[in-house]
Parts: C-alpha cells; sequence; structure tokens
C-alpha cells in the first residue's frame, strides 16, 4: 500500500510513492536518483550517507523516509548554486579534501551543518563535528584544512587568523623543477569538482534501463561440502528472474597468479568458508533478491574447520584444497649470499618472532558490478576495480571469449588499497545473470559481503634472525614467515614473495635467506593490501633493527643511516636500485622532529619512534606471461626475462580546433589521483595547460590497455606513455609550426600552448593544430611503455619485488601512552619521502597523510577477528575500527630532493611505500613510551598492559 | 548479510496513549521507533522482525528540558544531542550534558533519543551509570497509568527493563546533585565513538575532609549498568585527609569496584582487562571527584 509523500529536498517538492519501509537513502538514491548520498555502510557507521534535516546532520540510512516528511531535507546536491561551488565546496577541491570522494559528500554535509552553527571552528569543533564521517584515503588533513580554511573562500577570511590553524604539513622547503610548468604543479584534482557536487557516478549510481540486482548468497559455514542445493522455492518468487548455483558456471576457474587459479564462481562442491559463494539470485529489485536468497535451501556436510595456520600444516590436518599439499599454497625457500658466514662474522646476533594482524582495506565504496550483453554478444561490465584489463582477462578466460568482445567500464571508483585489484565473484556472476536474464544486472556488495570476500592483509607469523658488526653493519638476515593465507591463492603467491624479497631494498644486506610459507585455511582469501605483503615484514625489521640499536647504544637513526642503501646498486637477491635519497629522508626527519633533543629524554608515556620503508614503482613483470590474447587457449608458456607486451598504452588525440587533447589511458583512478597527473606530463610533454586536457580512462572501448593501479606502477608506467605519446603528438606539429614560423622543424618547442622558433617567434599551439587537421587529417599520437629487459635476477620467484624504480621513506612518530590503561594517542607525525620528482606535490602529501593515518590504525586498531567455528566477529564499521578523524594525528609530510632518471620527469612512486615506515615507528614509538616491545598487532591497550605486567614481573 | 529492511507498517501515535495502546493491540509484533539508531540496524541484520513500528516521535511535548525544582525533567524524546547541548543540563548537571557528548557520533546522537538509550537496556547504555549515580528515575505510561521507576530498578539484564510490555518512558527526573557534590563520567573505548569498553559515574559529596556520600556507577562490565555499593560502603564516612592513607582507601575502594564488576569477553576488550580499567577508573573518578570537592 504505496502511500504518496512529498519529500522537500533542497527547497524543491519531490513527490514520491512510499512503502513505508524505505530508508530516507534509499528513497534519495533508488527513487529519485540523487545519488550524490553515498551508501558506505548501510548500518550508521560510516557517514557517507550523511544529509542534513531541518539543518541537523544524521545517517540516514537510519531514518525512515516516512519520517523525513515535512522537513527540510538538504543533500549534496542542492549544496552549490546554480553551478557555481559553495565556498566549502571550493575549499574541499583546493585544499586536497579529496580522494577517492566517496566520504565527500557525506563530509561536506557535517561541515555545512557544523560551519552554519559556527563559522570557525577550532580543530576540536571540527572533529567533533566529522567524528562521524569515514574517510579512507586523506588521512582527515586535507579535509581539516578545507573547513578550517573555508572562510578564504567565503571571502570574508575570518578562518585563518584565528588560533589553531591546522598545523602546517610541508614548509615550503621543496622547490619543484623550474624547467616544468605542469609537472610539479600542486593543482587540484580533475574530477574534484564533480565529487565535491556529487555528480561523480561510482558504480553503484549507475542504473541503467530494465536493469535487474542480483545477489550471492553466502556459505553460512566456514568448510563443508554441499549436499543439495533447491532452489525451486527461490524461483517460484515474484519477481525473481534467475537463479544459479555451481552447476550453472563455468568449468573454468579464475584467480590471479596463472599457476594458482582455485576459485570457481560459484563453488561447486565444497565450500571453504563462510561466505564462500554458493548461489546467486537475479531479481526485480534488491529486496526481492534477498528473499530469493532465504528461500534457497542448501544442505551441508559440514567439516571441521581449519583456522589456524600452524594446525592447517599440521601433518595429519585434513586437506582444504587437494591440490595443496600439507595445505601449502605457496612455499619459498631463497638463499642469497652465505649467511652462516654472515652471522658467524656478527658481533651481535638477535631472534625475535612478531605477529601481524589480519586486515581489510575498507575502500568507503563497497565493490559494484553492472553487466550487459550487447546484440552483437560484446559483454558490457560496469564495475569498480583496480585493475580493468586483469578483470577483462579474467572474463575471457573463464567465458572463453576473446579479450575482443569484453568491454569494461571504470566509473568513479571510491579507493580500492588493494581490495580491488583482483576479480570479484560480482564481477563473473553479474553476466551469467544478464545472459540468463537478458537484462542488466547490478550487484552490489554489503559492507559484510565485502569483508567476507576478503583480500585484505595475510596475517602474518615472522621468525627474525638479524646479525650486526660492532658499528651496526647488518652482516645476515634470516627469516621464516607463514602467512594465513585463507581460502583461495588470490594474490597470495606474489604476497609470499614481496614479503621475503622486498627486505633487502632499504639496508644493504649481504647476506640473506628467506622462507616463506602461505597457508590455506578455511578464512575468507587475503590478497594485495596497500604494500603488498611487506608492511608487517618490514614493521618486524624496523622493531628488530631498533632493539638492537638500543641494546648496543647506537642511536636508532644512525644506525639505519649506517646501513642505508645508495644509488645505483643491485641488491644481494638482483634488485636493481636506481636514484635513492634514503639518508636524505633520514637527515631530514631527524631535523625535523627535533629527534636528537627528544630520543631517550621523553617522560615516561611518551615516546618517539623510528621507522623506515619504500617500495616498487610498478611491478617489473605482468601477472600473467606471454601475450595478450584469449587466455583460455594457451598452453603453458616459459616465463621470459622480459616484458612481451607494453604495460602502459596511451593515445592522445587533439580536437579538430586544436583547444583539447583527448588523453586515452586505461589507468585506473581509484581515488589516488591517477587521471590528473597523468593529465599533467601530457600536458607537459604537449606544451599545452592541463585545463584543456581531458582524460578518458574509463572505457576499455576507448584506451588501450594499461595494467591497472597496483604495485604503485601507474605514475611511473602510465606516465612514461603518456609522455611519449604527447611529444609524438608534438613531433607531428613540429613541421607545420616550422613553415608556419619559417623556421626548421627541429628547433621549435611547445610550450605554454604556443609553438617557437629559436628566434623567439611563435605562433598558437592550436593554429598549428588546426592546420594539421586541415592537412593531415586526425592530429594523433601514441606512447606506450615497456620496463627493460631483464630485470631480475635468475632464481626462482626473482622477478616479485623487480621494478624499474624504488621509493624511499622515513616517519617519525611521537605517541603517548596512559601506562594505567595501555591507551594509546598518535600524537604527530613526520615524514619524509623520496618520491623522485613529484608531479603534483599536494596529491603526493595526500597519499603520505593517508598512509600514515591508514598505516597508524593497522598498528593499533584495526583487526578481523573469528570465532572457533570461522564466523566473522566483526564484519562491520562498528566492530572493525578504522581511525576516525579524532584518532588521527598531526602530520608533516615533506618530500626530498631526488631525481628518478628511470620515471618520467623523474618521477617515481609514493602510494604505497608511504604505508611501510608507518607500523614500525607506531610500535617504536610505543615501546619509547612504556618501556617494553608489543612484537603482535595490533597493538591494543590490552597487549600493552600485558607487556608492562611481564615487564614487571 | 541482508540490509534491506524486512517489510513492516509505520503505525504513527500522536500520544502516548495511542502509542501505548497500539503496542498492546500488536502485542509482540510491534516496536517504538524513536531515533531507529539501534531499531533499525537490528532490523536490517534480522535480529528483529516486528511487524509493526510505532512512531512515537511525533508526539507532542516529549523533548521538553525542564528544571523543576531541584530536578530535571528530561523528555524522552530528547535526542542526545539535545542533551548534550541543552544549556539547563549543561548548568545544572554538567556530568549528564559530557556524558551524551561521548555517545556515539554526531549523525547518530541528532537521531537517538534519551528514552531509546534507556529502553534498549543495553549493558553498556551510556546514560545508565551517570543516572544511576544522580539517582534518577524513569516516569512511564501504560495500561497501568503511570508510575515511576527508580534507575537502580529499571535496568533487569542485557535488552531487559522493568517497563511493562504496554508501557512508554515518556521523562527521566534527575534530582540536582547537592550543591556541594562532584560527580564525573569517565568512559573507557579504543575510540570516542566506539560503545563504551567500560562506563564509570562518580558522585562524591565531602563534607571537610569527610566523604560524606559517595555514588559510584558502572556500565559495560556486567549483564547491567549497576551501583557499587559495596566500593560506596568502604568510602562512605571516611576521612579523606589527601595522604597516604587516603591514596590506599581510594586504591581499595577501586579494588572492592573491580570485584563487584562481572564483565564478559568480547570484541572490545577482556574480561580481564576490563576489570583493571574499572579500577582505574573508579579510582581517576574518585581522585577527580575529590580534588574539584577541594577547590
Amino acid at each position: 500500500m504505496a502511500n504518496t509523500r512529498t519529500l522537500k529536498i533542497n527547497g524543491r517538492p519531490y513527490p514520491v510513492a512510499l512503502q513505508g519501509g524505505e530508508t530516507l537513502l534509499d528513497v534519495l538514491r533508488d527513487t529519485l536518483g540523487l545519488t550524490g548520498t553515498k551508501k558506505g555502510c548501510n548500518l550508521g557507521d560510516c557517514g557517507a550517507c550523511t544529509v542534513l534535516v531541518d539543518g541537523t546532520p544524521i545517517n540516514s540510512c537510519l531514518m525512515l523516509a516516512s519520517e523525513a516528511e515535512d522537513k527540510q531535507i538538504s543533500t549534496i546536491e542542492g549544496v552549490a548554486k546554480d553551478g557555481e561551488l559553495a565556498p566549502i565546496q571550493k575549499a574541499f577541491v583546493n585544499e586536497g579534501g579529496i580522494q577517492c570522494g566517496y566520504c565527500t559528500p557525506g563530509m561536506i554535509m557535517s561541515s555545512i551543518a557544523l560551519l552554519n552553527k559556527n563559522p570557525e571552528p577550532s580543530i576540536e569543533e571540527i572533529k567533533d563535528g566529522l567524528a562521524g564521517n569515514l574517510c579512507r584515503c586523506t588521512g582527515y588533513f586535507g579535509i581539516m584544512r578545507a573547513v578550517r580554511r573555508c572562510g578564504n573562500y567565503r571571502g570574508d577570511g575570518t578562518c585563518a587568523e584565528k588560533s589553531g590553524e591546522v598545523p602546517a604539513t610541508d614548509d615550503g622547503s621543496y622547490v619543484g623543477d623550474e624547467r616544468y610548468a605542469s609537472v610539479g604543479a600542486s593543482i587540484p584534482r580533475l574530477d574534484a569538482a564533480d565529487k565535491a557536487m556529487g555528480r561523480a557516478l561510482y558504480t553503484g549510481d549507475i542504473s541503467l534501463p530494465r536493469m535487474a540486482h542480483g545477489k550471492i548468497l553466502g556459505s553460512p559455514i566456514a568448510h563443508g561440502i554441499i549436499k543439495r542445493i533447491d532452489t525451486s522455492k527461490a524461483m517460484a518468487l515474484p519477481g525473481v528472474l534467475a537463479v544459479i548455483t555451481g552447476e550453472d558456471v563455468p568449468d573454468e576457474c579464475f584467480g590471479v597468479s596463472p599457476a594458482r587459479y582455485d576459485e570457481h564462481v560459484l563453488s561447486k562442491k565444497k565450500v571453504l568458508h563462510v561466505g564462500d559463494r554458493v548461489a546467486a539470485v537475479a531479481a526485480i529489485d534488491e529486496k526481492t533478491a534477498e528473499k530469493a536468497l532465504s528461500l534457497i535451501e542448501v544442505e551441508y556436510m559440514e567439516l571441521p574447520p581449519i583456522l589456524d595456520p600452524f594446525e592447517a600444516i599440521a601433518k595429519d590436518a585434513p586437506l582444504i584444497h587437494e591440490r595443496y599439499r600439507g595445505n601449502i599454497n605457496t612455499f619459498v625457500d631463497q638463499a642469497h649470499g652465505d649467511v652462516e658466514k654472515g652471522f658467524a662474522e656478527s658481533d651481535f646476533v638477535k631472534e625475535e618472532t612478531f605477529v601481524g594482524n589480519l586486515t581489510h582495506q575498507q575502500p568507503m565504496e563497497p565493490h559494484a558490478s553492472i553487466a550487459t550483453w550487447e546484440s552483437d554478444g560484446t559483454l558490457v561490465l560496469y564495475t569498480s576495480t583496480q585493475a580493468p584489463h586483469y578483470v577483462q582477462y579474467m572474463l575471457a578466460h573463464v567465458f572463453h571469449l576473446p579479450l575482443g568482445r569484453i568491454r569494461v567500464i571504470r566509473p568513479t571508483v571510491g579507493g580500492g588499497f588493494g581490495a580491488k585489484a583482483g576479480t570479484s565473484p560480482l564481477e563473473l556472476c553479474a553476466p551469467i545473470l544478464s545472459k540468463i536474464t537478458g537484462r542488466p544486472v547490478k550487484m552490489v556488495y554489503s559492507r559484510e559481503e565485502m569483508m567476507l570476500f576478503g583480500r585484505g592483509r595475510h596475517k602474518q607469523y615472522m621468525k627474525y634472525k638479524l646479525g650486526l658488526d660492532r658499528n651496526g653493519k647488518i652482516k645476515a638476515f634470516e627469516s621464516e614467515i607463514h602467512l594465513d593465507g585463507g581460502a583461495y591463492a588470490s594474490f597470495g603467491v606474489a604476497t609470499t614473495y614481496y614479503a621475503g624479497n622486498m627486505m633487502p631494498t632499504l639496508y644493504h644486506i649481504p647476506n640473506f635467506k628467506y622462507k616463506g610459507i602461505r597457508v590455506v585455511t578455511n578464512k575468507p582469501a587475503c590478497g594485495a593490501f596497500r604494500g603488498h605483503g611487506v608492511p608487517q615484514p618490514r614493521f618486524a625489521f624496523e622493531c628488530l633493527l631498533t632493539m638492537m640499536a638500543d641494546e648496543m647504544g647506537i642511536d636508532p637513526i644512525e644506525i639505519r643511516r649506517r646501513n642505508s642503501m645508495d644509488p645505483n646498486t643491485r641488491t644481494v637477491n638482483d634488485l636493481d636500485i636506481q636514484s635513492c635519497e634514503f639518508r636524505a629522508t633520514l637527515d631530514a626527519v631527524q631535523k625535523k622532529s627535533g629527534w636528537k633533543e627528544k630520543y631517550g629524554k621523553l617522560p615516561k608515556g611518551q615516546g618517539i619512534g623510528i621507522g623506515c620503508g619504500g617500495f616498487v614503482s610498478g611491478a617489473g613483470y605482468a601477472i600473467y606471461r606471454g601475450q595478450v590474447q584469449m587466455s583460455h587457449e594457451k598452453g603453458p608458456e616459459h616465463f621470459q626475462k622480459k616484458s612481451i607486451f607494453p604495460h602502459a598504452n596511451a593515445i592522445v588525440r587533439v580536437t579538430e580546433d586544436g583547444m583539447a587533447a583527448i588523453l586515452m589511458i586505461g589507468v585506473a583512478e581509484i581515488g589516488q589521483g591517477a587521471e590528473t597527473v597523468m593529465a599533467q606530463m601530457c600536458a607537459e610533454a604537449l606544451g599545452i595547460p592541463v585545463s584543456r586536457m581531458r582524460v578518458r580512462a574509463e572505457d576499455s572501448d576507448i584506451s588501450p590497455i594499461d595494467l591497472g593501479a597496483y604495485s604503485s606502477r601507474v605514475t611511473l608506467m602510465g606516465g612514461h606513455a603518456v609522455s611519449r605519446a604527447g611529444q609524438a603528438v608534438v613531433e607531428r606539429m613540429k613541421p607545420i609550426a616550422a613553415a608556419m614560423l619559417e623556421c626548421d622543424p627541429s628547433e621549435v618547442v611547445a610550450r605554454d600552448a604556443r609553438m617557437y622558433a629559436a628566434n623567439g617567434r611563435s605562433v598558437p599551439w592550436e593554429e598549428v593544430a588546426r592546420k594539421y587537421f586541415n592537412d593531415n587529417g586526425p592530429l594523433v599520437g601514441t606512447g606506450w611503455y615497456k620496463p627493460r629487459d631483464g630485470l631480475g635476477g635468475d632464481y626462482k620467484g626473482a622477478t616479485v619485488g623487480t621494478s624499474p624504480a624504488y621509493s624511499f621513506g622515513s616517519s617519525v612518530c611521537e605517541a603517548s601512552v596512559d601506562l594505567e590503561t595501555g591507551k594509546v594517542k598518535i600524537e604527530q607525525f613526520t615524514d619524509y619521502h623520496d618520491c623522485g620528482v613529484p608531479i603534483n606535490p599536494m596529491m603526493a602529501r595526500g597519499q603520505v597523510e593517508g598512509a600514515i593515518v591508514m598505516g597508524a590504525g593497522e598498528t593499533i586498531m584495526e583487526e578481523i577477528l573469528f570465532d572457533e567455528k570461522g564466523r566473522m566477529m566483526n564484519p562491520n564499521l562498528h566492530g572493525y575500527l578504522v581511525m576516525t578523524i579524532k584518532d588521527a594525528p598531526d602530520i608533516f609530510s615533506g618530500l626530498v630532493e631526488s631525481y628518478e632518471p628511470e620515471g618520467p620527469y623523474g618521477a617515481k612512486e609514493i602510494g604505497e611505500g608511504t604505508t611501510l615506515p608507518v607500523l614500525g615507528a607506531v610500535a617504536h614509538a610505543i615501546a619509547n613510551a612504556t618501556g617494553v616491545w608489543v612484537k603482535e598487532l595490533p597493538i591494543t591497550p590490552e597487549r600493552i598492559r600485558t607487556a608492562l605486567r611481564a615487564a614487571k614481573s | 548479510m541482508q540490509l534491506v529492511l524486512p517489510d513492516f507498517d509505520v503505525l504513527a501515535a500522536d500520544s502516548v496513549e495511542t502509542a501505548c495502546s497500539m503496542l498492546r493491540a500488536h502485542q509482540g509484533m510491534a516496536q517504538f521507533l524513536a531515533g531507529g539508531t539501534d531499531l533499525l540496524v537490528k532490523m536490517k541484520l534480522r535480529k528483529l522482525m516486528p511487524r509493526y513500528l510505532i512512531n512515537v516521535k511525533g508526539i507532542p511535548g516529549l523533548d521538553q528540558i525542564n528544571c523543576d525544582g531541584d530536578r530535571l525533567r528530561i523528555g524522552a524524546l530528547n535526542t542526545i544531542q539535545a542533551i548534550q547541548s541543552s544549556e539547563t543540563v549543561t548548568r545544572e548537571i554538567p556530568m549528564l550534558s559530557r556524558a551524551a557528548g561521548v555517545l556515539g557520533t554526531m549523525p547518530i546522537r541528532n537521531l537517538g533519543t534519551l528514552g531509546g538509550n534507556l529502553g534498549n537496556a543495553s549493558p553498556s547504555a551510556e546514560f545508565g551509570p551517570p543516572l544511576l549515580v544522580l539517582e534518577a528515575s524513569v516516569r512511564c505510561l501504560g495500561q497501568g497509568g503511570e508510575r515511576m521507576i527508580p534507575m537502580t530498578e529499571f535496568f533487569l539484564g542485557p535488552g531487559k527493563s522493568a517497563l511493562h510490555p504496554d508501557e512508554m518512558i515518556t521523562e527521566v527526573h534527575v534530582p540536582t546533585p547537592p550543591n556541594r557534590a562532584k560527580c564525573v563520567y569517565l568512559k573507557h573505548s579504543l575510540r570516542k565513538m566506539d560503545v563504551a569498553m567500560v562506563g564509570a559515574a562518580v558522585l562524591m559529596l565531602l563534607d571537610g575532609d569527610v566523604c560524606r556520600d559517595v555514588r559510584i556507577a558502572l556500565g559495560a562490565v556486567a549483564p547491567t549498568p549497576f551501583r557499587a555499593r559495596k566500593a560506596e560502603a568502604a568510602l562512605r564516612g571516611s576521612k579523606l585527609a589527601g595522604d597516604r592513607a587516603e591514596s590506599e582507601l581510594l586504591e581499595e575502594v577501586a579494588r572492592i569496584g573491580s570485584e563487584e564488576s562481572s564483565p564478559i569477553d568480547d570484541l572490545r576488550g577482556a574480561a580481564s582487562y576490563r576489570k583493571r580499567i574499572v579500577g582505574m577508573l573508579v579510582k581517576q573518578g574518585l581522585a577527580q571527584t575529590i580534588a574539584r570537592a577541594r577547590e
């Protein structure tokens, strides 16, 4: 019995037919198409759905639409007036308050409510007002700046002068390269305005005509055999369009590493973890789809779940997968140099064991996909992914389709951090359901489903042994790591290698031995998460090095300086370091943090700690071997030490009037700013301002292959492709310009939207472009990038960790600890990073700020927990704790002068490497404050208390 | 795993009497809807599936806050945020306003109500400990008419209160503490917005250097928020001279308080750790209130 009611939204009446049971959020998004208000958790934990009701911010997922009648509802769509951004929106855009943008509408609505009451809020008042809005990208710093400085955009400038200004994240000491116009400019992201207005379309915001909604039925048990599935009742439910089970999906398995494809689209026989997919339905709406799931009858033969990795590898443990003997999915055993000799030569040897935590990326936007088939048999998939090409490749593999028959569209993506790097069951179920129903099918994960799909950070058990000489120089390092992999391989093969291989990139380690064992257990599969495999091993290494430095009486920063990596070095495991300003980052954090005045001199309960780290700037090799082709047809291909096909590819087409350049490159913008830095580098090469660039990165029909946003590869690899494509365009324009300027083509230079001859005469860039079109047709340039041949050594696994370039960074953390309760407050972070030449310093710092808050949260509060039956105990954002704006520290983020010869314009990565120093720095600060080391993550108050008690007795 | 709300009908009540008679008419199948911050979550997670929601937010007069001689009368439909920002509450009983301020997040505080917080009878109900030490009482109305339930008799168990199935909370009466009494509410949680791992309220009345009265209430460490009577008794009437004997006494009181608690192991913390925190918070609460009383 629908009632027509009128909702007053943004000052306009909206008549809606209400059943009565809809939340305001669902009516806004689904009924009225006001999708600017986001759905991040649907349980009132994340704040992405914040709207104002009579001026008061509320979670619209927790209010019935019927209750909002007669009230004034304000949503993000009403904030900008006549297309002009409101001051708070301008502030978010210009101060770096926006990255993936999924939290932005809610964040802005909360800010508006706050500023309406209090135009000049203090930092504390801002934190109070925004504590209900979670952000996973920015570290809240850009957001705080935006709210604080909103006055500057109101034109009355009231905020900036008031005491309690946001602490500077940079002192302006970094000077960019003056030769460049666009490269090195801290311009706002290209998509910032759309995100600030709630106009950016995420996959879940998109509706296609006749669209059906799909849902997946997850297993309630952690381990069992499916005896019987009866779908008849579900099928009989009015509105249900299709129900599929394991019998209806291809036999072809999918996964990430070709040698370990071990997942079926839906389980064929066994379920391996709670939430493992058993069946899927499509129905006319989400509610019907959910109802249908509850009508599917499944009979299981329950098997005892194996949850502990050490139980899983015990002798008589039953096998979870037939193919993984001893439940070991990946086994690595490497030795470089002579470790025994190295330890014999060491003056100090220390052994310690560390334990990590299973954490989840928790991007604010849960996974979503929409599949539809075109009449010529082309599959079109809209999906929230970090790696559109690998999704396309996996669809080809599972469905036996040529790549040319698959079109992947990546709408705006609300964060990934690795969670969306592999192919998800949504991406595979939606096409099947769409084919059966003949309709587009949309599938969206709830927060819980996303967490049960998993792919978070492996929990690692790390046994370390480190040998140093009397000067603190590393002589030998041995590590044995057990990784709890969960039920499937996912990225796990690479994770296992990364966990060891990356250790020798930061310090000179002459002798190195690593054993890695990835174990299968009945929990959601783990995968790649920011810093892929390395943050926990790096945390453990940093802790151990600091412990030894303290014991030997060497300053922890000094011991790092003595062991620091140097430029142009081949590591003991055959990784080639090019540029390296690691020492400069150590010097800078030491000075800036006041380390010498503080270390060892702080009162009890206050601590300061150092942590360092760095990462690859792009994996040296693609995930699959051989050339791009329909993947299921392939026989096993032998590995060759070179890239078979280019990893990044770009096309630039100049519009016929010469006024804009369309850059087509398949990089995945997931919030990190990929499209913006691509535009900056391409504009630099073209000699035009960024404002004339348009980026088409979202559609595989438009843009050539880019391998995606993983392994911190986009800036370096995509950057080469776009700058080369830009240069190719300029080369084509040169003869035309030369004729117009009466000079030799070789002397023509494109700059500032003009083309210059050596004598200083110039013509407008667009006139040259127009002339080119008139005489020659389309003005197009292409560019591509392949990592150079021969990267890495010849031993098994030598490819993982190879990269054209490596980043370096150091972080100093200051924390206070309540010694009675063990409660930690992270007060201040000082970070310097060597990312080569930053293409956009403001965005580079945004990566640092976000990584610090994420990493600090991982260190002290984040962890997924399971009960004895393998059920997740905290599958939501009130049980799984992500730092709020109130928990985030103050951050100083600096960049050191550096130039990477292998990078475009000297650039390398900053996205993942910034996470790596954080965990160790926090752990050290806590140890420094308390006098005890906690060697298990997360370092909770409880664990600190236990350690303090143990130290006492 | 399901997050779409199950089917239900909304019934709008315009008076407490109608609300109660609706509840009676749909006995066992209906729930009051006020803030909805707990109810709708439980419904989305299928922990509750009422056939009817009785929307009580339209009932007039239940969102008042009045100072009525020596007591505050706080209407049950006041939002948490309204209590936090109420000048009257801040002036008369600042502890109450601060307790409101540490409950959840701003958007949640703007929706959730006092009546909902109490009616849920969660062991960690943020208002439990403060209202217990203030010896507040809950006014409710039902078929049997109106009655006042003393706070100390209100909570019966996790999710269970002394409300009859057809009763509705209309008001909370809070006696303003004697002039010289000092009170504090302390909450321990990993993030400020989280549900309390331990909550402790202390009310202290010093008479010179004698503890004339002390009340201690604890939350999230027993099936219900409760008064730590033994700890109180150990302190009441004692001399507090700011000396070593005093600090030893406070230690002892904290220890007794900790022993009175019976927390469970859960996601937020282990029982043993929570017991320790109870002692800590009691000691801190006593020390803070004593210090303020001496100012």
